[in-house]
């Protein structure tokens, strides 16, 4: 339920496919990431919170930092958190901070809600649960929220975000070793599908939609 | 008392008798049996599914084997049943 850009994009980006009759989308600007950012929170009934100014994220914040799990300032400025209906950022959306320009604002929105439907598809808190307390759960949600960074990147940039590199981040995520080879066999498996135009969630769905839609406009 | 004493204890030899659920082989893959869907053995040696077929955006994609495994692919792709 939490997400941060990796340390170099570039890292992560382990292919750019240039097609010559591909359509060419724009890059998100201010306006296109603060109009998306509301788009999806109304369709999903969400709401966005400054993290920094957030009691309940300090707090988690030094719990993870105590645990040595991660840094508390690195967390509260680096990483997105979605509790329940809540996204927590250390950026507002269309406002570039750190590691967060517009493109890693635009797939987070997405990376996020997919939590926020994993969240609704199960009762009560049974989704928080396993997050927090079972490993191998935690790196399936991921794993499928990552797919939506992947899915973003594919449609709209034809860049293939590498399997490995994503998975590897779970090592953050007190994954193990065996989680991680996990992950990276699923999102590659995965990649093999959105390259042949794969959507493979609805919130991913409803952000292209909506992207598509007003750079149509 | 000791009538749900026995009933639970009853219950609880019954259960223990029911054959558990073979572990697969982690990061293995398969094709659902019942769904359109592609499914993989997580580390924990539990089938997960990965990918809905039948829920991708637009209609016309199965469940495959690929040269990397199971997956969903469009119906008649070339890179099926390699």
């Amino acid at each position: 339920m939490t997400y941060r850009p990796p340390e170099s994009p570039l890292k992560v980006i382990r292919h750019v496919q240039v097609m010559p009759f591909m359509q060419r989308w724009p890059d998100p600007s201010p306006d296109d990431v603060r109009e998306l950012w509301k788009a999806m929170t109304a369709k999903y009934n969400t709401h966005v919170i400054d993290k920094n100014n957030s009691a309940e994220m300090k707090l988690v914040a030094d719990v993870l930092d105590r645990l040595k799990i991660v840094d508390k300032e690195k967390f509260l400025r680096e990483y997105v958190t979605t509790v329940g209906d809540g996204i927590y950022t250390p950026f507002t959306p269309g406002i570039v901070v750190g590691p967060w320009d517009l493109w890693q604002q635009t797939m987070v929105v997405g990376h996020e809600h997919r939590h926020v439907e994993q969240d609704r598809a199960k009762e009560g808190l049974i989704f928080e649960l396993e997050y927090a307390t079972n490993a191998t759960k935690r790196a399936f949600y991921e794993m499928e929220a990552y797919r939506v960074n992947m899915t973003l990147a594919w449609y709209f940039r034809r860049e293939e975000l590498s399997p490995v590199s994503l998975a590897a981040m779970l090592s953050d995520y007190g994954c193990s070793l065996a989680d991680v080879e996990m992950v990276a066999k699923m999102l590659k498996l995965s990649l093999v599908s959105i390259k042949k135009g794969a959507i493979p969630s609805p919130a991913c769905q409803f952000e292209i939609d909506w992207l598509k839609a007003r750079w149509a406009a | 008392m000791w009538r749900s004493l026995l009933v639970a204890a009853a219950g609880l030899l019954l259960a223990s008798g029911c054959p558990t659920t073979e572990p697969c082989a982690p990061n293995s893959t398969r094709c659902a049996a019942t769904a359109n869907a592609a499914e993989f053995c997580s580390a924990d040696g539990e089938w997960l599914t990965l990918m809905d077929c039948d829920d991708l955006g637009t209609p016309g994609w199965a469940c495959c084997r690929t040269a990397d495994g199971c997956t969903c692919m469009p119906v008649g792709a070339e890179e099926c049943n390699r």
